[in-house]
């Protein structure tokens, strides 16, 4: 093994610190409690250095591919494990370690006292390494196993507080929501295999554009022709998976309920890392999702809708955490706009940004209730909110988180993308769109914040929607200038950045956007990116003056604004559907199956055969046996005892005896002691007391409970013999 | 080692329990019963491991053959012999039999020695089973394995045992008096012999295949079980004590798929080929129908149940699409199925043996009175239902990469029955170990003993194992199902007409 493969073999840390610190504590958790923090932490921080170490190696070397050990072999299915570093994963990786160990360090204060200290840190340890895997799997399986993986760890930590059954029931609802969207993705990498015949993610991508051409029948079966394209079919059902991970309509009902999770898993899993598995697959696939129009049209159009959706849903919220959450699904549709419309490298530039931006600001939520149930209240509704100085830090993130959207995708070399796929209008509606929600992020963002903070008594009713008060005074024309001049900095900052990682990202994505002719050289920098500066701060401009005045808004005092209101607040009933409509009548259809078809059905029929044949028997012995055959015998001696009668009398009385008269006396004597004696008392009573004691055997064999141990032993041991002798008699 | 031992190392595995039954009779205290049970079933794990280490990868064909003749008038022989297929379940029975010792450990007080030798005796059965060479050896163990079952049940069993006792004894002895015919029909038509092996390379005219692929059909779908003949194994799983439950889904279940294996591909392919799609079908239908019905269950260990139905229906759609994938999948997804299902009846075994209740709305909240059991039973909960990187996943994702070559639409519907696998096992997890307590005793239970942790600890370490590294046992089975597809090759050309046929 030379050197460089020894260094290059190093990186395989990156995932093992994790690894290991989760098998420290899952195993030995028990003893160490209270230090559990002591062991995740430098393990976590050595992975990030690790990590920055893999970025420069990147930048130097370009990608690094660490094969690990054969997976599965059988067949033409062959699957090697491998890590594969390229930009893209070392971005995702600095990202993953960066807000992980950050979050480790928040949760060793933040959790004290916590009876389940250790599986909390053993969970979030392991979850850290599962996404480490899953950004530097170089296989399809590897990463559907490490997707997968995250998500019992979601689950396990959503479910931390495992008293509560709000906690529980969201655990299963966000497990079994995304079990739904894997189908997809498992789905998709079945179908992968079946036509790449490869799971290997980068032989894929090289063959993708060989494979463009191929369709598959979906309606063969039927006899109708109706040709996919193969690429098509696989890419949707992918993204299937990505919608289920990233809580994209119509899968993003259990992210909001994830919020029972403790507030530094929400910001480790469900705002920075975990949910932005969906926008990474399709970048890592964009090679692949790219050949495919139709995937492309419909990755964009629910990015859209989700975006625009959730953030009006999130200016309806009343829990900081469910506004927060709506964010996130909101900001990810907004990357998979991104990518829908082939802009791969700004879907990843928001994911970076969004990813630490949005931790922030869950860390920062995660003082203030804090501090706020410190003095006794609900993580939800919160009220009398401590005006703090972290309030400003959460004034600067969100500004920035609602920006930055905007600012990549409106700059100049994107802009070209709006004419998406040849399909003008599509320009229009989608610079609508992404204004909107540019507008709605800024309004939200700093109703929640306001919420938070400076919510007076009267904050309780916002729920109706008709008051809400804000304490104006902490919005000093000083306060705005700094805000502003930090802006400017920030947006010249990112500028700089923009055009350093559009440059950096390149060799990881291969060509962005095949369909069209002359590409232009992204990193340029138009002056559209202005337009969702000013809708970003015309939104909290409009935020800010529905709060400072205390009347009711106008959208409040139309009935159709209520109505879309409360059509809003209540999620567009996305959850009483569901539940209407999938889980109840599935648990319904469960127990009239079990009940109607498998018990009263298939098992009623087979013990309805027992019950039929012990009948059966029963009708046997009653009626051949008993009245056939018994009476026969009895009847047989009552004509026996007849014919002898009629004999006598007719033969032996009026014949014989009258004409042999001389012995006729002693004979008829001898006749009638015989009849009396061995006739009637003798046969005849014994064929009688025959027939009554076959009733009562009858009767005490009924009595007896065909169940006991004998009856089964007869059983068994009669159809052993059958069929030994069966056997004998065949082998003869 | 001698080369007597090492020659008849089989031969060894199959005494060892008789044996055990045998000291058994002459020992007289409780404590030293269940120590000598514990001790002949831990020295077939031995000699299995030993079996394991003396395994050639590469030898397609039978090994570690052993030949005697025991009834010669009618060709009968004592042949016993392992190839890749039936070695992982000569591992698995040996694997799972000190677990159900140590699990009835104190959960028998009655009666302690008959139940040790029922125990004995079943393993020894099944190593007879998956090992013999002989069809009249095989018939004869197989009856056998019933008979301790039935009394397990009827002895020990919860309150409805006498019912569902009879209801396996009726629905085996059926199955049992088909596979008679078949086995008979087999010798008439194979040359009056019994060798399995020499009976499989015989070539079987087609109307014969058909018919005793019907009747060997019939006995393997009771037995694993399939679709409609499957109401037996609920009613007896849930009634009988944890280690007849553990041995009945762990190891007896395998007879069926073993079954299919053995005899109905490689001796009838055309049958096979004929009745394929209808089998698949039922496989499907199975996997899906086996979801709704856990789902319906309020019954811990009746949910298992039926999950067992569903798990199976994974093993005969894989046997039933005739490629190495789905085959290789089907045997590890029975391997997978005895470890976990075994595990979830040795953990619902644990809480009946402290509550006497089976019923899910008597817990709740185990998370915090019972830590150790929460975290395993949550493991396994999850091992159940395929979560990638537990053993389950490799070998359901086999099969669905064979399907794939049959049907998608097959592969989706599949995909389907996982979900609801999650869908009930994390709603009776959530019912069972998350929350708060249902009932004041579900609040006072004590964790698990160091016994009861030794009884799960090994199956939890398999778990993550195979689900990890399932190479080894790849490779085990690699050569032998290699030849039983050049033994089915006939059916590869036989186009399947299968409703879908959308690539």
């Amino acid at each position: 093994m030379t050197d460089e493969v020894m260094l290059m073999s190093g990186y395989v840390l990156i995932p093992l610190l994790p690894l290991m610190a989760f098998l420290t504590l899952a195993l030995g958790g028990r003893w160490l409690r209270g230090k559990s923090h002591k062991i995740a932490i430098p393990a976590i921080g050595l992975s990030f250095g690790l990590s920055i170490g893999a970025f420069i190696e990147v930048v130097r070397n370009g990608a690094i591919s660490i094969p690990l050990y054969r997976f599965i072999q059988s067949g033409s299915l062959i699957v090697d494990l491998g890590l594969y570093i390229d930009q893209l994963t070392v971005l995702l990786l600095i990202l993953v370690t960066g807000v992980s160990s950050i979050v480790h360090v928040y949760s060793s204060r933040y959790m004290i006292g916590d009876p389940r200290y250790n599986r909390f840190f053993a969970l979030i340890a392991l979850f850290t390494f599962s996404m480490i895997m899953l950004v530097m799997s170089n296989n399809l399986l590897l990463l559907f196993i490490f997707w997968e993986v995250m998500g019992i760890c979601s689950y396990l930590l959503i479910s931390h507080w495992a008293e509560r059954k709000s906690a529980c029931q969201a655990a299963t609802k966000a497990f079994l929501v995304n079990a739904v969207a894997d189908v997809g993705l498992g789905f998709g990498v079945i179908l992968t295999f079946a036509t790449f015949g490869t799971l290997d993610i980068q032989q894929i991508l090289a063959q993708a554009e060989s494979m463009s051409g191929q369709t598959i029948n979906l309606l063969g079966w039927a006899g109708i022709d109706w040709p996919v394209h193969t690429i098509t079919l696989i890419t949707l059902f992918l993204f299937m998976g990505a919608l289920g991970k990233s809580a994209q309509i119509p899968f993003h009902v259990w992210l909001p309920f994830a919020m029972e999770a403790p507030t530094p898993v929400s910001a480790l899993i469900h705002a920075a890392t975990m949910v932005n598995a969906g926008p990474f697959l399709l970048v890592r696939l964009s090679p692949l999702v790219v050949l495919s129009p139709v995937t492309m049209t419909v990755i964009m159009i629910i990015g859209a809708t989700t975006a625009l959706f959730a953030a009006v849903v999130s200016l309806t919220q009343s829990d900081i955490k469910k506004i927060l959450a709506y964010s996130t699904i909101s900001q990810i549709g907004f990357m998979i706009m991104m990518c829908g419309i082939g802009a791969f490298v700004a879907a990843i530039f928001h994911l970076m940004a969004h990813g630490f931006l949005k931790a922030f600001l869950f860390l920062s939520t995660g003082n203030a209730l804090q501090s706020v149930q410190a003095h006794g209240h609900p993580q939800s509704d919160v009220d009398h909110g401590p005006t703090s100085r972290p309030a400003w830090s959460l004034y600067i993130g969100a500004l920035i988180l609602a920006c930055i959207p905007p600012f990549v995708i409106f700059s100049g070399p994107y802009e070209y993308l709006w004419t998406v796929h040849h399909f003008a209008s599509a320009k229009f509606v989608f610079w609508v769109i992404g204004l909107a929600t540019v507008f709605f992020t800024a309004m939200y963002l700093f109703r929640g914040i306001t919420l938070l903070f400076q919510g007076g008594p009267s904050v309780r009713h916002s729920e109706s929607g008709t008051s809400l008060v804000v304490q104006p005074h902490l919005f000093s024309p000083s306060h705005l200038l700094g805000l502003f001049i930090g802006g400017v900095m920030l947006v010249s900052f990112l500028m700089v950045l923009w055009g350093w990682f559009v440059q950096f990202l390149a060799p990881a994505l291969g060509q962005p956007v095949p369909l069209l002719d002359e590409p232009t050289p992204p990193g340029g920098i138009s002056l559209w990116i202005l337009l969702p500066l000013v809708v970003a701060f015309g939104g909290w401009g409009l935020a800010y003056y529905l709060h400072i005045k205390s009347r009711p808004s106008f959208l409040a005092q139309s009935e159709w604004g209520k109505t879309l209101y409360v059509l809003f607040l209540n999620k567009l009933y996305f959850d009483e559907i569901y539940e209407v409509y999938v889980v109840q009548p599935t648990l319904r259809f469960s127990t009239w199956l079990w009940k109607t078809v498998d018990v009263g059905g298939i098992d009623h029929f087979i013990t309805g055969i027992a019950r039929v044949s012990v009948k059966l028997a029963c009708w046997l012995w009653q009626v051949v046996d008993v009245r056939g055959l018994d009476r026969g015998v009895v009847g047989l001696g009552r004509q026996t005892v007849r014919f002898a009668h009629w004999l006598w009398q007719t033969v032996d009385v009026k014949g014989i005896d009258r004409k042999v008269a001389g012995i006729g006396g002693q004979t008829v004597n001898l006749a009638r002691w015989l009849w009396q004696v061995i006739d009637i008392r003798g046969i005849e009573k014994n064929v009688e007391r025959l027939g009554r004691e076959a009733d009562a055997t009858g009767h005490l064999l009924q009595r007896i409970e065909p169940r006991t141990l004998q009856h089964h032993l007869l059983v068994m041991i009669f159809w052993l013999v059958a069929a030994i002798g069966l056997f004998y008699w065949l082998v003869r | 080692m001698s080369s007597i031992f090492a020659d008849h190392i089989l031969s060894w595995m199959i005494a060892t329990p008789f044996l055990g039954i045998a000291t058994l009779a002459f020992v007289q205290n409780q404590e030293w019963i269940r120590r000598v049970a514990l001790v002949s079933t831990l020295i077939n794990v031995g000699l299995s491991l030993l079996l394991w280490a003396g395994f050639d990868f590469t030898n397609q064909g039978m090994q570690f053959v052993e030949r005697r003749e025991w009834m010669p008038t009618f060709n009968i022989q004592y042949a016993v012999g392992v190839d890749g297929i039936s070695i992982l379940l000569v591992l698995l029975t040996a694997l799972l039999c000190p677990l159900c010792v140590l699990c009835s450990w104190t959960a028998i007080t009655t009666r302690v020695r008959a139940f040790m030798m029922l125990i004995l005796l079943v393993e020894g059965a099944m190593i007879v089973v998956f090992t013999a060479l002989d069809l009249f050896l095989f018939f004869m163990l197989w009856e056998i394995t019933m008979i301790p079952m039935y009394f397990m049940i009827i002895l020990w069993g919860g309150p409805d045992r006498i019912a569902a006792g009879i209801k396996f004894v009726l629905y085996s002895l059926t199955g049992s008096l088909l596979l008679l015919v078949g086995i008979l029909g087999l010798y008439l038509e194979g040359g009056r012999t019994f060798d399995i092996v020499a009976l499989t390379n015989h070539t079987y005219p087609s109307d014969v295949q058909f018919w005793i692929f019907l009747a060997f059909f019939l006995a393997f779908a009771i037995k694993i079980p399939m679709l409609p003949f499957h109401t037996w194994l609920p009613d007896a799983h849930a009634e009988a004590p944890t280690a007849g439950s553990v041995l009945l889904a762990g190891v007896l279940l395998k007879m069926g798929g073993y079954g299919f294996l053995r005899f109905c591909l490689p001796m009838f392919p055309e049958a096979s080929a004929q009745f394929a799609p209808f089998i698949l079908w039922l496989s499907i239908a199975a996997i899906i129908y086996g979801g709704y019905m856990a789902l319906a269950q309020s019954d811990l260990k009746k949910l298992i149940a039926y999950s067992s139905i569903s798990h199976m229906g994974f093993v005969t759609l894989g046997i039933f699409v005739f490629n190495r994938q789905g085959i290789q999948g089907a045997i590890l997804q029975m391997f997978n199925h005895g470890i976990t299902t075994g595990a979830l009846f040795l953990a619902v075994g644990q809480l009946y043996d402290r509550t006497h209740s089976r019923w899910i709305s008597d817990y709740g909240g185990l998370h915090k009175t019972m830590p150790r059991f929460a975290t395993l039973f949550c493991l396994f909960s999850v091992a159940s239902f395929g979560l990638p990187g537990t053993c389950n996943f490799i070998g359901e994702f086999l099969v669905l990469i064979g399907t794939s070559f049959k049907s998608f639409v097959m592969v989706l519907l599949a995909m389907g029955g996982i979900v609801l696998a999650a869908a009930y096992m994390l709603w009776m997890l959530q019912r069972v170990a998350l929350g708060e307590p249902n009932t004041k005793a579900a609040s006072l239970l004590p964790d698990l003993t160091r016994r009861e942790l030794a009884t799960v600890i090994p199956l939890a370490i398999l778990v993550f194992w195979i689900g990890l590294y399932p190479g080894p046992l790849m490779e085990m089975m690699d050569a032998s199902v290699t030849q039983l597809l050049e033994q089915t090759k006939g059916i590869q050309s036989t186009v399947i007409a299968l409703n879908a046929s959308w690539p």
